[in-house]
């Protein structure tokens, strides 16, 4: 929490000389200063003098007493301190500068509010005044400040303190008129009699409608008309010229911060990030963004897609934290989600909706491109890569009527006959087909990394990353291995093992074909084992082939789902492996089900197996994490 | 269901008395049995709102209470409208009785303060209330947000007190048109009488703009239908007024004279051309007006100017800038305004003489080049 010391407090007028001023001027001098006299405690219950500025006084005899306290006495009351001479320096935040330094302080400022609070409700007013003197000043004047009002929950909890600090059975003049500035307070910071928009009710209460009925109404027009100006003014940014110059604009999104998650101003943040001024630079406030995108990613405002669109296209940092919040989602907090789960996690996110166009979509590959070397290629960055591409496929062919986009300007490095043929969705080609498509894809790569050595080494794991983005057809060539419906298995081996050692080299590549060839051929030979045991699994596993282990569990995987033997013991061989080898291969059984049931085989004995499997395996794991 | 009218009718009383002085007799019990009959009749209106003969029964019930023109008797407060009892309970105030009350005993400087702290702790997280994320508490904080919203929204639309607000007079007109309709659902012609009330009521200017921003509201699309999506909360919103939702204030000012002179009289030129370009009904009886007053102006030699016989009564200026706008109106109130200009001057004989007819001059005026010089503000130019 940040500390400063009095020199904020000592340089400003006194707050009854601020007040004085207001009263003077005519009405109507403008909004803010037409607000009535800022109401203070009464002065023995602050200390304040009427001839000298108080808070000198007070802020000396606060640090005296504060010293007399336990260290979290000492912490809460420097705050105290701090926020009180920001209170002091805002004012009712009439000057751009002050209201940026509302704006950037805001949830600070309602920790520390809460924190006040948490302390208040537990003392009685005496207890309360000696903890904190000022408490009075810096009520007060938060109660007058529109941008503290107006943020997320400070009104509230501004509220809660001053219910506190209301005498039950006052006793003396000091408390009676502690009690009195406390309800003026309250009606000042509820109820809209003395609010400069005292013609708001005339006509209205002469209809026999209160604030509650006309306050939301009000606003409502507010927001949409502003949000008509600024379309207008848009349109007219292209023909006779604009209305609104882009200083105030920038004003606009200043002010919308503190109210960035009441529901009532939506229409008017969508029309403000949706606005292009005529400049290339941006026009609006970088806290309104950043505000915007946080609110938006903790899921406390519903924005629209083109909004997001907008947002994330003129403001890369909210993108970017966008895509790793996703992540964050996905990898840690929902680290057990299934493929399934994990689509409506990122369909809710709109990045795949967003990332239609071409600039944001390269953005976020760049930082999954970066996931997956960092990571070394996990199973489970592996899945999301997948599950992502398919959401933003889905949403590619449902909008690219309107964009227009051609798939070349989403990955310009790799070969477009691969982009189309990787597209081709499984459940669109007959079943027959299939190993025809991966003897396909298998050929245009192997021309590409053969090719390769007239081109740079980014171009081919540029190809191998595109083909991570469409694993599920490397899935079904495991399938179609194992089921020997595969004409030419070496074709699709190859695919494997490129999928899985796109680094190798051309010797490194020969020896991983023969490895690969032999352990599929010591796998299709467990078929005809009875009994089958986990030796006879470890002994495939155990090979001399270090180097294409995730290949072989990939296959071996496949066998355990389509054996009837091998499903037996699945679970036995599944709990003896590593945690991370573990992990991988529950990983591999969700993307198999997730396929599956796209497929429509869920009916289907293995697929109902496979989901069978997958709970169990998953119980167990949360036990074993659990003990 | 007698019953429960008899509730809505005390529950009406105790709103009104909160807000009076009888409330310095209120203690802490008094406080929660109010609130407790607030959020029982809360919980009626979330029932009842969307339509239904329970909301008509008690729709009526209001009606009544707030027509009532005598104190219940005794010492009791009054359930009609009287300066210090506030505005009347609403059906739609059912639906916020709690934040009314609330806010009415708030700003009552005569309650007692433990009544007031049993108040103030039910606002409070830890209060004795519902559980807070319902409770009163947060609906207040809701209120003071929004108005908070507002206020710091409120300049950037460029009006300041000095200047016509048009935001506020939308707001006001949609009310407004939504009041009629309910009075007109409650029952017919109650919006009439209302309406002659609120022209005694409310200051002439102010409540002659509010007429015209609700006679310039575009109409909703469909029946029922809405501009924007209808608000699930709010039954009774702008957007739910119908298709033709200014008819019977239309209706309503063609039939009252003295409210139509007003608007003749009042309104800027620019915007009563608005009005009458809208509405051709209204039109009819604005140049009917205009007509009638400008055989009121007679030519003085010695200003050599046109002047109005009464001091009151309508000016030349303004007589010249009614008729400017109305003939660079849209058709057909342009065309209108000439076929009238035309065939008065005819019947005046159709003389080219300045000074001899006030038709002639009128539409000189209309054809100089200096004419259409003039800006559209309403200001008395002199040529």
């Amino acid at each position: 929490m940040p500390r400063i010391p009095c020199e904020g407090l000592r340089t400003r007028a006194s707050p009854r000389r601020e007040s004085s001023e207001i009263t003077e001027e005519a009405p109507g001098a403008g909004f803010f200063r037409s607000l009535p006299p800022l109401p203070l405690p009464p002065n023995n219950w602050s200390f304040p003098g009427d001839d000298h500025p108080p808070e000198q006084h007070d802020c000396l005899k606060f640090c005296l007493f504060s010293h007399e306290m336990a260290q979290d006495t000492l912490d809460t009351s420097l705050n105290f301190e701090f926020w009180l001479n920001k209170a002091v320096a805002w004012g009712q935040a009439t000057t751009l500068e002050s209201q940026q330094d509302v704006c950037l302080h805001l949830p600070q400022l309602q920790k520390f509010l809460q924190q006040i609070y948490e302390t208040l409700k537990h003392m009685d007013f005496h207890t309360a005044i000696q903890r904190f003197p000022l408490i009075g000043q810096l009520l007060g004047r938060l109660c007058w400040n529109p941008f503290v009002i107006g943020y997320d929950e400070n009104q509230k909890i501004l509220m809660w303190c001053l219910c506190c600090l209301y005498c039950s059975e006052p006793w003396n003049t000091i408390e009676l008129e502690v009690n009195i500035w406390i309800r003026s307070l309250l009606c000042h910071l509820l109820s809209s009699s003395k609010l400069g928009l005292n013609e708001v009710g005339t006509v209205s209460q002469a209809l026999g409608y209160t604030s509650p009925d006309y306050y939301p109404k009000l606003l409502k027009n507010m927001v949409l008309s502003l949000a008509n100006e600024l379309r207008v003014n848009h349109l007219n940014g292209f023909s006779i010229g604009k209305t609104i110059p882009d200083k105030q604009i920038k004003a606009m999104s200043l002010l919308c911060i503190p109210l960035l998650t009441l529901p009532d101003i939506l229409p008017l943040l969508e029309a403000l990030l949706t606005y292009q001024g005529d400049e290339s630079k941006e026009i609006l406030c970088s806290e309104f963004l950043e505000g915007v995108n946080e609110s938006f990613l903790q899921k406390k405002i519903a924005l629209s897609e083109s909004a997001v669109l907008s947002l994330w296209l003129r403001h890369l940092p909210s993108l970017e934290k966008a895509t790793l919040h996703l992540f964050e989602n996905l990898i840690s907090r929902h680290r057990n989600a299934s493929p399934e789960e994990m689509e409506c996690f990122i369909k809710d996110s709109l990045l795949p909706q967003a990332a239609c166009h071409p600039s944001i979509f390269r953005i976020v590959d760049e930082i999954f491109w970066n996931a997956l070397l960092e990571t070394n290629g996990t199973s489970e960055v592996l899945t999301v890569i997948q599950v992502f591409t398919r959401c933003f496929v889905q949403a590619f062919q449902k909008n690219n009527d309107q964009l227009k986009f051609p798939l070349k300007s989403y990955f310009p490095y790799t070969s477009p006959s691969l982009i189309m043929v990787l597209l081709q969705n499984p459940k669109d080609l007959p079943r027959g087909l299939w190993c025809q498509h991966l003897n396909h894809i298998s050929e245009i790569l192997k021309k590409i990394v053969e090719d390769q050595s007239t081109q740079s080494c980014r171009s081919l794991f540029e190809h191998w990353f595109l083909f991570i983005h469409f694993g599920e057809w490397a899935d079904i060539a495991a399938e179609e291995l194992l089921m020997l419906r595969a004409e030419s298995p070496a074709t699709l081996l190859w695919l494997l093992a490129f999928y899985y050692n796109p680094h190798d080299q051309n010797q490194q590549r020969t020896q991983t074909m023969v490895d690969a060839a032999e352990a599929h051929g010591h796998i299709m030979k467990l078929f005809g084992r009875t009994p089958l045991s986990v030796k006879d699994l470890q002994d495939v596993t155990d090979t001399r082939h270090p180097r294409i282990q995730r290949l072989i569990r990939h296959l071996l995987l496949n066998f355990l789902l389509l054996s009837p033997d091998g499903y037996k013991i699945a679970q036995e061989f599944i709990i003896t492996q590593t945690d991370e080898i573990a992990s991988e291969l529950l990983n591999l059984i969700a993307r198999i089900t997730y396929r599956w049931n796209r497929l429509g085989v869920e009916t289907q004995r293995p697929a109902k197996l496979a989901k069978d499997l997958l709970q169990e395996l998953q119980c167990y794991t949360m036990k074993s994490e659990f003990l | 269901m007698e019953v429960l009218l008899e509730q809505l009718e005390r529950f009406a009383e105790v709103l009104a008395v909160s807000r009076t002085r009888h409330a310095s007799s209120w203690g802490r019990v008094a406080v929660r049995r109010s609130l407790c009959w607030a959020r029982y009749l809360r919980h009626v209106h979330g029932r009842f709102r969307l339509r239904g003969p329970v909301r008509a029964a008690l729709e009526g019930r209001l009606r009544r209470l707030r027509l009532r023109p005598a104190p219940l008797g005794g010492d009791a407060a009054p359930a009609a409208p009287c300066p210090e009892s506030g505005p009347p309970l609403s059906f739609e105030g059912l639906g916020c009785g709690e934040q009314l009350l609330a806010l009415g005993l708030l700003e009552n400087a005569s309650l007692p303060s433990p009544a007031l702290h049993e108040l103030l702790q039910r606002l409070r997280p830890e209060g004795p209330a519902e559980p807070s994320e319902e409770g009163l508490g947060n609906r207040l904080a809701e209120l003071a947000r929004r108005r908070a919203a507002s206020q710091l929204l409120r300049p950037l639309l460029g009006s300041g007190p000095a200047q016509p607000d048009p935001v506020l007079r939308r707001t006001e007109a949609e009310l407004l048109l939504l009041r009629l309709r309910q009075e007109a659902e409650a029952e017919p012609g109650a919006e009439a009488l209302l309406l002659d009330r609120l022209w005694q009521q409310l200051p002439q200017p102010r409540w002659l703009a509010v007429v015209a921003e609700a006679l310039l509201l575009p109409p909703a699309p469909g029946p029922r239908g809405a501009a924007c999506a209808p608000d699930e909360d709010d039954p009774g919103s702008p957007s739910d007024l119908g298709p033709a939702p200014a008819a019977p204030l239309l209706a309503w000012l063609l039939s009252r004279p003295a409210p139509l002179a007003a608007l003749c009289r009042l309104l800027p030129a620019p915007l009563l051309a608005s009005l009458a370009g809208r509405h051709a009904d209204l039109a009819e009886a604005c140049l009917d007006l205009l007509w009638d007053w400008a055989g009121h102006l007679h030519f003085d030699l010695t200003k050599g100017a046109w002047v109005g016989s009464d001091p009151e009564g309508l000016t030349w200026e303004r007589l010249r800038d009614c008729f400017r706008c109305f003939c660079q109106a849209p058709a057909p109130l342009s065309l209108q305004a000439r076929i009238a200009l035309d065939s008065c001057r005819a019947r005046d004989g159709g003389f080219e003489a300045p000074g001899l007819s006030v038709w002639t001059d009128l539409e000189r005026e209309e054809r100089s080049d200096d004419f259409s010089k003039i800006t559209y503000l309403g200001l008395n130019l002199r040529f």
